[in-house]
């Protein structure tokens, strides 16, 4: 390697630790005064302390606030690893014209601005009389769906079909195959997906700001509103919360199929290092165009090699 | 099983997502389209009195769009070349902002830009000259957080790209004495060029949707169409409009989409 190859290596790692600090220094600075009991944005507020955590909780409106968004979280999480399983089994493992169309589907979120699916949601409360947080849960888990989708696909693709057909020729009935072979593998995938979906259920506010009112308000709906009217020191605490729970959530999701994708994919070919994101490049059999890109970043292909 | 179950069996999980998606996403949107049909005439007033809000956004995403390319460039890069530790370090961090609460996103950036945040406070560690740039409630710190937010998914669609070139390609290109910036641009950029495109695409259609960081961070000098249809909807509670403005919204998303498609279509039957 030459000398010049060794600098223009430094300077593109160099790059991209810049990069990566700008990513990271905004989050641990809200993470840093949400945590301190400072009464404004200010970096010369002391330390963490426990302190606003527990006016935060100890407050009955942002506690309710948080208590609901957890529980749509918890909804919108199952619901989409449930949606995203099927359509990823629809694409990945049939063919016919209903699989292309629930692939296209999966994929029109992507690209329908969120204001305007608010907007036709509004519309269906006022014309169904349909419950506000219903239909905010629906709408979470429409938009959370591709991603889940994205996931399990991946998750079905690495499924080896050879011992599904191995158990089946050794007397297997269908319902033992499902849940002894192909669900053992799915799970790190759907709890990925689980999570990813909890986290954008926690951090989806245009919807509830369309639906819901003061009196059900949800996380960041209640953050929003306090945002534009007034400036609650607790909404720096919330958002505190949400870095910290997401990043306990979605990270360790990924870490395992990042370590499962290491145990069990096959020796990478270094002219086919394989997929890293499922993206335009790799929009798989039935989807075709820009897709969303996702967690699906730490494949097991891509993480082979 | 019999054939008949088999066969709904088979075409059970298909159905059940189409249902879904078409009650849960296509029946709302439908909604709006329906709604805009009760006053047509109302349709082109709306258009025409929306119009430079339309074209705010547009610039708005264009800009946010193209200032982000480059650095999602630079993270794809060596990301695929990092060794897995570092990636998956970068994946995740690149996926924090897509994951988090678009409040947090807002709150870190006038942590970062306000009187007494980072920027000032390393302005004078610095001991640099003057008063630090008052960037917080201008165009640029809405711009600087919506990169922020865009960035990171442009490089993970371009990170699959990068990823798939064969190192070979670049050796062959440096044994026939290309020099790096010419490798860089004829051989990776030109191998990315449709990941590139999308990358773009999808950068400006999340910018279409980032509506709440300019009213936050820069406020009323920079109303795009997405605000407006908020404040249609739970301010002024005029339904219509807020649906011929969705309406111009969707268009504007939904038509470089399409032109990335046709792109990409071409690229695959070249």
């Amino acid at each position: 390697m030459s000398r010049s190859d060794v600098w223009r290596g430094r300077l593109s790692a160099a790059a991209l630790a810049l990069c990566l600090l700008f990513l990271a220094t905004p989050l641990v600075l809200v993470v840093w005064i949400g945590l301190s009991d400072a009464p404004t944005i200010t970096l010369r507020a002391g330390g963490p302390t426990t302190r606003s955590v527990e006016a935060f909780l100890g407050d009955p409106e942002w506690a309710d606030a948080t208590r609901r968004s957890l529980l749509m979280a918890a909804v919108v999480a199952v619901l989409a690893v449930a949606v995203g399983a099927l359509a990823a089994h629809a694409n990945v493992r049939q063919g016919g014209h209903l699989s292309v169309l629930a692939a296209g589907l999966m994929i029109l979120p992507a690209v329908v601005p969120t204001v305007f699916y608010a907007l036709g949601l509004v519309l269906l409360a006022d014309r169904t009389q349909a419950g506000a947080l219903s239909l905010v849960v629906l709408g979470q888990t429409v938009l959370a769906a591709p991603f889940a989708f994205l996931v399990m696909r991946i998750g079905l693709r690495a499924l080896r079909p050879e011992l599904i057909e191995s158990a089946r020729l050794l007397g297997a009935r269908w319902h033992t195959v499902l849940l002894r072979v192909v669900a053992p593998p799915l799970v790190p995938y759907a709890a990925v997906s689980a999570a990813i979906a909890a986290s954008q259920s926690l951090a989806e506010p245009v919807l509830a700001i369309f639906l819901v009112n003061d009196a059900t308000a949800t996380l960041p709906q209640r953050s929003f509103q306090g945002l534009r009217f007034t400036f609650d020191p607790l909404i720096m605490t919330a958002a505190a919360l949400i870095v910290l729970v997401t990043a306990a959530v979605a990270g360790p999701a990924l870490v395992l199929v990042h370590r499962r994708g290491r145990r069990t994919a096959p020796p990478a070919d270094p002219a086919d290092p394989g997929p890293a994101v499922p993206g335009p490049a790799d929009p798989g059999p039935a989807v075709s165009g820009p897709v969303v890109p996702g967690p699906a970043a730490a494949t097991p292909a891509e993480t082979a090699s | 099983m019999t054939v008949r179950w088999r066969v709904a069996a088979r075409v059970a999980p298909a159905a059940a997502v189409t249902v879904f998606m078409v009650g849960g996403l296509v029946v709302p949107l439908g909604l709006v389209l329906v709604e805009l049909t009760a006053e047509p005439d109302r349709f082109g007033a709306v258009v025409r009195d929306s119009l430079s809000a339309a074209g705010r956004s547009v610039l708005l995403a264009v800009v946010v769009a193209a200032i982000a390319l480059p650095p999602a460039v630079v993270v794809a890069r060596s990301l695929s070349r990092a060794r897995p530790a570092v990636r998956v370090v970068g994946i995740l961090l690149s996926l924090l902002p897509l994951l988090l609460n678009l409040l947090v996103v807002i709150l870190a950036w006038l942590v970062v830009l306000e009187r007494e945040g980072l920027v000032a406070v390393a302005w004078s560690a610095l001991a640099l000259p003057g008063d630090p740039p008052g960037i917080l409630y201008t165009r640029s710190a809405a711009v600087l957080a919506m990169v922020y937010v865009v960035m990171p998914v442009m490089a993970l669609i371009l990170l699959d790209s990068f990823h798939r070139i064969d190192p070979r390609m670049r050796e062959a290109a440096r044994m026939l004495g290309a020099r790096p910036l010419t490798s860089l641009v004829r051989v990776e950029l030109g191998f990315v060029a449709p990941a590139l495109v999308t990358a773009f695409v999808m950068g400006y259609v999340i910018c279409l949707n980032l509506y709440l960081v300019p009213e936050f961070l820069t406020g009323p000098d920079l109303t795009t169409l997405g605000l407006l249809v908020q404040q249609d909807v739970i301010e002024t509670f005029d339904l219509r409009q807020a649906s011929s403005r969705a309406l111009m919204l969707f268009v504007m998303a939904a038509l470089p989409v399409c032109g990335a498609l046709a792109v990409d279509r071409g690229v695959r039957q070249r």
